[in-house]
């Protein structure tokens, strides 16, 4: 930091003392206080909430509506970005055959799976997978004895030896032919396979979004109607007691 | 400092109980300081606003804001007298700026600060035959440096305590200083030149 000696300026002062004289006399008037502290007594203008100006009703229905807003737009994206995820087996539930009678005594849906299926498909995939392994190393074993095979077949296909007769000697070319045609449909039959259980999880995952999203509208139907008609919500709740039990 | 009231200025440690009360909710109590210290905001202001009801204005609106930002008061950074002024500072020069036309500014040529030296703006600024061209030339400045120039010539403020009112860096503010000194020197001489015309 850069430092200055003090500055004298005996003119430099003198003007400013010069021009400073009528400010020098300034006074604030005799009510300066009392004014002050009027204003610093007046309350604060703060803006009302337009909620407050609502009638009863009108909040209610807003709630209402909000909430519904609240639980479609929430819906929405857990379908969004949830999609596909796989969850983890320890975070997973089983549904319940009647979880929508009680809804009342359950906290907020979580994200259902089912989770044998899930399970059973894993399996079926890992078994799929051990083979195709399997069937790899087929190959390349076949590929070695193929590889040990053409000198044989060099040597039988010279021009010295014309006494062998081209005809017999591509029998283990054609046993070779036959493995691995026999390999190729061992493969696609197991690409089918995965396919095939790649298919039965998607199915899997539509049931596990279809079930969700059955739940999700039940869930909002009875809020916004315990909402609107909580005294009703009784009544229509023993109704659907009793025919369940009539069914 | 001396009070207008005559009374013997009050120590810090009545100031900071007055603060701690009026905190608390004893509201009332704010006159106390308002009436300790108007005088004193008013003539502060009334250096860059003229007119005595504008300056009675900015004072009172200066109180308002002191009392509506109380809480935010920290005695270990700044006296509240001190702290009061910076808030004085910064609402006159809003004022200021919004009610009043911008000042002329006087074209330099370039490298103007070289081509003064110290000690040229020392003797043109401690001759006491020029205080009406000086007047006329701190006329030129912006507000900003004319209250910087009050406050250490006027006021005699240590550039500490400058630099807590105007929350301007020490180092700033003498630079700034040398730049107006030299700056007042050319307008001085420019004015010279043109009355001798």
């Amino acid at each position: 930091m850069k430092k200055t000696k003090p500055y004298n300026d005996q003119g430099l002062r003198l003007a400013l003392q010069h021009r400073n004289e009528a400010a020098e006399k300034m006074k604030p008037s005799a009510d300066f206080a009392d004014r002050l502290m009027q204003r610093i007594e007046e309350p604060r203008p703060r803006k009302e909430g337009r909620i407050k100006s609502l009638p009863y009703w009108g909040r209610l229905v807003g709630a209402a509506a909000a909430s519904v807003l609240l639980l479609l737009t929430l819906h929405y994206y857990n379908n969004r970005g949830g999609e596909l995820k796989e969850m983890p087996l320890a975070e997973t539930k089983t549904v319940a055959a009647d979880s929508s009678s009680n809804i009342k005594n359950e906290p907020m849906p979580t994200k259902v799976v089912e989770v044998s299926l899930v399970a059973e498909a894993k399996t079926t995939v890992a078994k799929e997978k051990t083979t195709v392994k399997q069937a790899k190393t087929m190959v390349t074993e076949e590929k070695t004895t193929v590889k040990q095979e053409k000198p044989m077949l060099a040597q039988a296909t010279q021009p010295q030896q014309p006494q062998v007769q081209p005809q017999i000697l591509p029998q283990p070319i054609a046993e070779k032919k036959k493995t691995d045609e026999k390999v190729k449909k061992a493969e696609i039959d197991l690409k089918k396979q995965l396919h095939y259980a790649e298919l039965e999880l998607e199915k899997a995952t539509h049931r596990r979004q279809a079930a969700y999203e059955k739940e999700m509208k039940q869930r909002c139907l009875q809020l916004v109607l315990t909402i609107l008609t909580p005294q009703e919500e009784e009544k229509e709740a023993t109704a659907g007691k009793v025919r369940t039990q009539q069914s | 400092m001396e009070t207008e009231t005559g009374k013997t200025p009050p120590t810090t440690l009545d100031e900071t109980l007055l603060i701690r009360r009026i905190l608390d909710g004893q509201t009332g109590l704010f006159r106390q300081l308002a009436e300790r210290y108007a005088t004193q905001v008013m003539r502060m202001v009334g250096r860059l606003i003229p007119s005595p009801e504008e300056a009675e204005e900015v004072t009172q609106d200066t109180l308002l804001e002191a009392f509506q930002s109380l809480a935010r008061f920290d005695a270990r950074k700044a006296s509240f007298p001190t702290w009061l002024m910076r808030i004085a500072y910064h609402t006159a020069l809003k004022h200021y700026r919004q009610h009043h036309k911008a000042v002329a500014i006087v074209e330099m040529e370039p490298n103007w600060l070289e081509a003064v030296a110290d000690e040229e703006a020392d003797a043109l600024l401690d001759d006491t035959n020029r205080v009406a061209l000086m007047e006329k030339a701190i006329d030129t400045l912006k507000p900003d440096d004319q209250m910087l120039l009050n406050l250490y010539y006027f006021d005699n403020r240590p550039i500490r305590e400058i630099a807590c009112i105007t929350e301007r860096s020490e180092g700033y503010l003498h630079s700034r200083l040398q730049w107006i000194r030299k700056k007042l020197t050319i307008t001085i001489k420019n004015i010279e030149n043109n009355e001798e015309n």
